[in-house]
């Protein structure tokens, strides 16, 4: 992209030629600060549910004046040829859609009266691309009715794990927003099915680059052929530098989207020991923390690797204590199977006491020939306080994590 | 003949259900399409360049 950006800069501010952007990811805002960062200064559109059916990016198109394709494999060599060329006027053939947004309500009514798979789809498609977050989950049902009257379609299964990927952190956001006064609700159920259907997507298209860089994204840096988010911190700085204040980022990316790939399944700290092996610490019998998890991808196969993203959740009467040790997890799995590290510790914020969400992550890889799913055994150990009368508690919460194999 | 008249039947009735692949060829026209914009979510389509010359280009940031 920069490649081109330089190329035509001077085509694009001389009126030559148009660049126009498509970006197939989650998260806009990150396209839109790798834009700011390099100082791309052309119109991108979003396009997070391959509705165009990329199979792989990146794919440069030369259009002419006319809407007709000259070029699907240009080089910037090529470019100037292309600028220089007058292309004959030709017979409009493709229907040309209306730029606004389309009627939600319309079209649902539509779909309701007469219900078919692909439009049940295509109502997804609209509740997720111009419905905003209070949509996602009218989205989510389209696309399930969808899949109930076709569920082999690798595209609906895939939106709709882009959906649940968007509910998921749709609802950490209002946890965040009303942490200390309401109900937790558990976010994870949300991704664990994003997960499971961009798997089945992947199971229905396995040569499909999009579906399976979306599963990469959250999974195993032995699956990554490359990174994915490692530009971003360097990508703020310089920006800072130039005196700009960079694209906020609503969704901060963490752990599996930074991480970077690696060919071997390493494991560190295999010296660590278990911080209570006997038992001892009490256990957190009123479950102040809540735990969850989730393995990407949804079933590890033999000699693969699985990412177990861990989630400890505050009870809305409850926050930790932040001046103590940090929240630490011991990790123990079955034999022949090798787990990246056995002793994790949570990032802990500087304030002395906090509500949030805290997650580890780490990896798994199973024997070489593994037929029935493993039970990973894990405890945690942690600091916390109650909002009321402010006593705090060292507790010990024991969990078990199941990881399928294929 | 029937059979074959079957088989197209089947796959015309599927073709909606499936996604349809990206495949823009040379000399026809693009398939128009509307998609948010980045950075205000301001509904844009491809036809509305038409009159000027085009590099569109699909890509991640990743």
């Amino acid at each position: 992209m920069p490649g081109w950006h330089a190329k035509l800069a001077d085509a694009v501010k001389n009126g030559d030629i148009v660049m126009l952007g498509v970006t197939q990811e989650q998260h806009p805002e990150r396209c839109e600060l790798f834009a700011q960062w390099q100082q791309f200064n052309w119109p991108i559109l979003h396009d997070p549910i391959n509705l165009l059916g990329l199979r792989a990016v990146p794919v440069p198109i030369l259009i002419d004046e006319y809407g007709v394709v000259r070029d699907t494999r240009p080089r910037t060599s090529s470019v100037d040829e292309f600028i220089g060329t007058v292309y004959p006027a030709q017979k409009r053939d493709v229907r040309l859609l209306d730029p606004a947004v389309p009627d939600l309500a319309k079209m649902l009514a539509d779909v309701k009266q007469s219900p078919a798979a692909n439009k049940w789809r295509s109502m997804g498609d609209a509740f997720v691309l111009w419905g905003g977050s209070s949509k996602i989950e009218a989205a989510v049902s389209a696309y399930k009715e969808s899949l109930r009257l076709n569920a082999k379609s690798g595209a609906t299964n895939f939106r709709l794990g882009v959906a649940y990927r968007m509910n998921h952190e749709r609802q950490l956001a209002q946890e965040a927003e009303r942490a200390g006064n309401a109900t937790v609700v558990s976010a994870d159920k949300y991704f664990e099915l994003a997960v499971e259907h961009w798997g089945r997507a992947l199971e229905l298209d396995p040569n499909h680059y999009i579906y399976r860089r979306r599963i990469q994204q959250y999974g195993p840096r032995l699956t990554k052929p490359y990174p994915f988010y490692d530009w971003i911190d360097q990508a703020k700085s310089e920006i800072k530098a130039r005196g700009e204040k960079p694209v906020q980022l609503p969704i901060e990316p963490t752990g599996a989207e930074i991480a970077m790939p690696s060919r071997v399944f390493t494991t560190i700290e295999s010296a660590a020991k278990s911080p209570d092996p006997q038992g001892l610490i009490i256990r957190d019998s009123s479950t102040m923390i809540e735990i969850s998890s989730v393995v990407v991808p949804k079933s590890v196969k033999s000699g693969g690797t699985g990412r177990v993203h861990v989630s400890f959740e505050p009870k809305a009467n409850v926050h930790w204590n932040n001046e103590a040790e940090p929240l630490r997890v011991w990790l123990e799995a079955p034999e022949g199977w090798k787990l990246q590290q056995h002793l994790l510790k949570a990032s802990t914020p500087k304030s002395a006491e906090s509500h949030e969400r805290r997650t580890i992550e780490f990896e798994v890889q199973s024997p070489r020939q593994v037929s029935t799913p493993a039970t990973l055994k894990g405890y945690a150990l942690y600091y916390i306080c109650e909002d009321s009368g402010g006593q705090c508690l060292y507790r010990r919460q024991d969990f078990v994590i199941k990881v399928k194999v294929d | 003949m029937s059979r074959l008249i079957f088989t197209v039947s089947l796959l015309l009735l599927a073709a909606p259900l499936m996604a349809q692949t990206y495949r823009p060829q040379v000399g026809r026209e693009h398939q128009d399409f509307l998609l948010p914009r980045i950075d205000n979510r301001e509904p844009v389509t491809l036809s509305q360049f038409r009159g000027k010359k085009v590099l569109l280009i699909h890509f991640a940031s990743w």
